[in-house]
């Protein structure tokens, strides 16, 4: 009559209880988003929204740069690409926390579970981060085969993708908390602030054009965010260099201002960014289930 | 007996279903913030676009025009769907069927409210255009700006609710294809490029489902009217109006027919009350 | 119209719904009668204008799929069924602007609303006029005892004040054929009693009005309604006034039976006592006791049941006959009870 299964469970640490709260999120993240229809329209839907800003991007370009394809195209799509992912663990979470509470009415059974809604939290934000990236990479694909895109496999910079890839994920990821906490205190138009956090990104972390055409005060703004340096890196690591206007137009870089950083600087500055994401967003994350909790808003439903 | 005409009890539904969100309006203002953020940032983004490949400023128009549409197609598609999708959700639509009112009544208290909320938002993107960004408008073809203007209203929200037939009868999948259809929309519609620029670089199957959307021609007969001289339309502005005109003509005859249809379906197959789809 | 329609007539009105497979979870071994399920099957009922009509049945025996049925939610499989003398599939708008439905445990209204503007919305999509839908909600609030609450927004209530004003809602419209499916599912018993009491009342002042009630309170449909049908997967067991429905019982007679020492077994032993019709149980914790109901063929079997009870081991407390109850005719006709928890 040893039970040491039962015995094993009794004594998991809380951290083995988080890991399994993160994956089952992660699982089930993964079944929300996917499972209300078969994986071909599920692909198709995933990737349809995407192509079609892409070639929103492309046409704008072709009404005023015509048919040759510059290292500012490059700019551009390479950006867009990079900003699914940006979207997905950031502007989305929003919807995770919203979408549990109104639509499912879970999110007051997994608050009352004893399981930490932080793990929770993470789980669904790597389900999501990782269709972010798949969309991404086949964004990228496309854009090379068909639409122009100077890329390929041998002028990557790999060592720098890898680095500013894995400096960016907790960035992102702490980003991601923060909003979710915020959704969790917000009643109606909720849904709207993904809408709300994606176009503010859009605009100051220089994804469609560089900081420095932006006035004063956007420019200050874009250029304290983690984001325009991770994009800066991740488009310089793809493109194998820095990005420049055709010599027609001066060859100067794209963005002088972010030019005057090395790789490495930029490096540090993403690691710098990672250290104090995590530890804001844990703490004002705490701080914000605490209001939640006080105005009772872990099981309300509005509508109108 | 019932002593009220089908016409009277129509106005009175469509006034009472739009109530709800006038109210919402005012008791949740947090919309506010929204309207007037969102429009002003997706603009400037393009605009500042635009600039950065140093393009003339009468794209800078563009982009404005395109975004003042694109506030009511959001509210058709998107925002349409999202409260249709919980209307049944909530077993609210069960009820509505149950009242001697017809659906469309319904739909079109649902979008006048929502036509007042795009109408802000609209309004709000008009002025950022004018006074941040300088846009010039000629303003010599008002009255036929206004006609065209409402008669693409009258198309997309003719479309839309031929649309919520389909929200009707189906639960989820048509509420994540009209996400998925955000941004093609976009794209189809030269929300931020002319549609000339379109319709030259792609397949006609894709010009003519561009020509299906009635803000397509809609947004080109404006910036042909508004911006006169800056832009190659698709057509002579009359034209486009005549042909947004046959749009509404079809989609409101098509929206009667399928609502009719999804609602007799829908209680043949018993989804009319369909709990989390 | 000449002669005066019926209030509710069906005619062998069934219902068939199909049920969608479960995604993933492969059921090779389901066979395919299984895909569909029979809601309703058959059901014949006429209801006379003014009657105060109760449909009674366990969960899943088509209570709300019939009222489904009659108020144009869901067109029938087979069979006919009108309402005030209209088809409910050919001319379900003459219904819709005859009736109303109010169903308990379902949100009904927006949240943004108060309690008032609610009411006031729905009745506008009946076409009435808005002094005469304040006028009619002030005094139903007031009945219902909301009044104090008409002005708060309805995602501010609770689930019974929702449920109140649901039933407000219900009545609004001053329907000439009122569903009310588990009306006071979520309200306390004083509540309860005053909606019992306002439906009544309500009938009373308008002798025209037909309600047609679901319940799974047993003492409600007995006190409230004029005739009931029992009904059980789909099939109309019995239809005819409480008095009525009781008396069918009067040939066989109904005992209660305390006892203590009973094992499951036990009791099992007792039922297939030859002249059982029904048994039902309860167990009381503080004495340990069971105390059972018996239907017998008559009044002789009750020697044969002390006898099982000894045989089981029991040790008899107390044994009386009573009148029978709808209870009682409910579990002779359904199987079992309302109120027991069934193990399955
Ligand atoms: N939309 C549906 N699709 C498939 N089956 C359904 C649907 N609605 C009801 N059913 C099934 O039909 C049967 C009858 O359901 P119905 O809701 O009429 O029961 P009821 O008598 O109202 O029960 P309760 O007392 O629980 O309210 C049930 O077995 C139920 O599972
Ligand atoms: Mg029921």
């Amino acid at each position: 009559m040893t039970s040491l299964p039962k015995l094993h469970r009794f004594n998991s640490t809380s951290l083995e209880h988080e890991w399994r709260t993160f994956r089952i999120a992660a699982w089930l993240g993964w079944q929300v988003e996917s499972n209300w229809t078969v994986p071909i329209v599920f692909f198709i839907y995933a990737i349809l929204r995407p192509i079609s800003t892409a070639l929103i991007l492309l046409l704008m370009y072709i009404v005023i740069a015509g048919n040759h394809r510059g290292e500012y195209f490059d700019y551009l799509y390479i950006s867009n690409a990079l900003y699914l992912i940006v979207m997905q663990s950031i502007a989305n979470m929003s919807w995770t926390v919203l979408e549990d509470r109104e639509h499912y009415r879970m999110l007051k059974y997994i608050y009352t579970a004893p399981v930490s809604l932080f793990a929770y939290l993470i789980g669904r934000a790597v389900a999501r981060l990782s269709i972010g990236i798949s969309t991404s990479v086949l964004l990228l694909t496309v854009g090379a085969l068909w639409m122009g895109l100077h890329l390929s496999l041998l002028s990557v910079q790999w060592g720098w993708l890898v680095t500013y890839f894995a400096l960016g994920i907790p960035v992102l990821l702490s980003f991601g908390i923060v909003i979710a906490g915020l959704a969790l205190v917000i009643t109606r138009n909720g849904e709207f602030m993904g809408e709300i956090i994606a176009s503010m990104l859009l605009l100051v972390c220089s994804v469609y054009f560089p900081p420095d055409i932006l006035p004063v005060i956007l420019r200050k703004l874009s250029l304290a965010m983690p984001v325009t340096y991770w994009l800066e890196g991740m488009r310089r690591a793809l493109a194998g260099g820095l990005l420049r206007y055709s010599a027609a137009m001066g060859g100067r870089p794209i963005s002088p201002r972010l030019a005057l950083y090395s790789n490495s600087d930029l490096a540090m500055i993403l690691a710098c960014f990672s250290v104090v994401g995590v530890t804001i967003s844990f703490f004002f994350y705490r701080w914000i289930e605490g209001v939640a909790k006080a105005r009772g808003m872990i099981d309300r439903i509005t509508g109108f | 007996m019932r002593s009220i005409s089908p016409v009277r009890l129509f106005f009175k539904t469509v006034h009472a279903r739009a109530v709800p969100r006038m109210i919402g309006m005012k008791r949740e203002p947090s919309w506010i913030f929204l309207e007037i953020l969102v429009p002003l940032v997706n603009t400037t983004a393009f605009v500042y676009l635009y600039r950065a490949l140093h393009a003339p400023e009468a794209y800078v128009g563009f982009v404005i025009l395109g975004s003042v549409l694109s506030a009511y197609w959001m509210n058709v598609v998107w925002a349409m769907a999202m409260q249709l999708h919980w209307e049944k959700k909530e077993g609210m639509l069960q009820l509505y069927v149950l009242s001697p009112s017809s659906l469309m009544a319904i739909l079109v208290g649902m979008s006048y409210g929502g036509i007042v909320m795009a109408s802000w938002r609209a309004a709000l993107t008009l002025i950022v255009g004018l006074l941040l960004f300088n846009v010039h408008f000629a303003t010599d073809q008002l009255p036929l700006v206004f006609l065209v203007f409402g008669v693409t209203l009258i198309a997309l929200y003719g479309l839309g609710m031929t649309l919520s037939s389909l929200f009707i009868r189906w639960g989820r999948e048509p509420w994540h294809l009209a996400l998925a259809f955000h941004e093609p929309a976009f794209f189809l519609t030269g929300m931020n490029f002319p549609l000339s620029a379109l319709f030259a670089s792609v397949p006609g199957v894709i010009s003519l489902i561009s020509a299906l959307l009635p803000i397509s021609f809609g947004l080109d007969a404006l910036r042909q009217l508004l911006l006169p001289g800056t832009i190659v339309g698709v057509f002579p502005p009359m034209t486009e109006l005549w042909l947004i005109a046959g749009l509404a003509v079809l989609f409101l005859t098509t929206s009667y027919i399928s609502l009719k249809f999804m609602e007799r379906q829908a209680r043949v197959e018993g989804t009319l009350a369909l709990r989390l789809s | 119209m000449s002669q005066s329609p019926l209030a509710i007539k069906t005619d062998n009105v069934g219902r068939i719904y199909k049920k969608k497979a479960a995604k993933r979870v492969s059921r090779a071994s389901s066979p395919d009668s299984s895909r569909q399920l029979v809601a309703l099957d058959g059901v014949t009922l006429e209801v006379e204008k003014g009657e105060l009509f109760g449909l009674l049945g366990p969960n899943g025996a088509g209570k709300t799929t019939l009222i489904k049925v009659l108020t144009t939610l869901l067109t029938p499989s087979f069979g006919s069924a009108e309402v005030l003398g209209y088809d409910v599939v050919r001319e379900p708008k003459a219904i819709r602007e005859r009736i109303n439905m109010v169903s308990g445990g379902e949100t009904s209204g927006y949240g943004i609303l108060t309690v008032k503007e609610n009411l006031w919305m729905f009745s506008q999509f009946y076409g009435v006029p808005t002094k005469e839908a304040h006028r009619r909600s002030d005094e139903l609030l007031a009945r219902l005892e909301l009044t104090g609450m008409k002005d708060t927004r309805v995602s501010g209530l609770s689930t019974g004040e929702r449920q109140r004003m649901n039933f407000c809602r219900g009545f609004i419209t001053d329907p000439e054929v009122l569903f009310l499916d588990e009306p006071t599912l979520g309200l306390d018993v004083h509540i309860a009693r005053v909606t019992r009491e306002f439906t009544r009342e309500w009938m009373r002042k308008n002798p025209e009005r037909t309600v047609l009630l679901t319940t799974h309170y047993m003492a409600e449909a007995d006190e409230l309604c004029d005739r009931i049908a029992i009904i059980d997967k789909g099939r109309v067991l019995a239809c005819d006034t409480p008095e009525n429905l009781k008396r069918m019982l009067q040939a066989q007679p109904v005992f209660q039976i305390r006892a203590g020492g009973l094992s499951e077994s036990g009791i099992d032993g007792i039922r297939s006592t030859t002249g059982v019709i029904g048994l039902t149980q309860e167990f009381d914790l503080e004495t340990s006791h069971h105390s059972l109901n018996l239907i017998l063929q008559e009044e002789s079997v009750i020697s044969d049941v002390v006898g099982a009870i000894g045989a089981a081991g029991g040790k008899l407390v107390g044994l009386e006959k009573h009148e029978p109850t709808l209870e009682d005719v409910f579990v002779k006709l359904v199987g079992r009870s309302l109120k027991e928890d069934v193990t399955e």
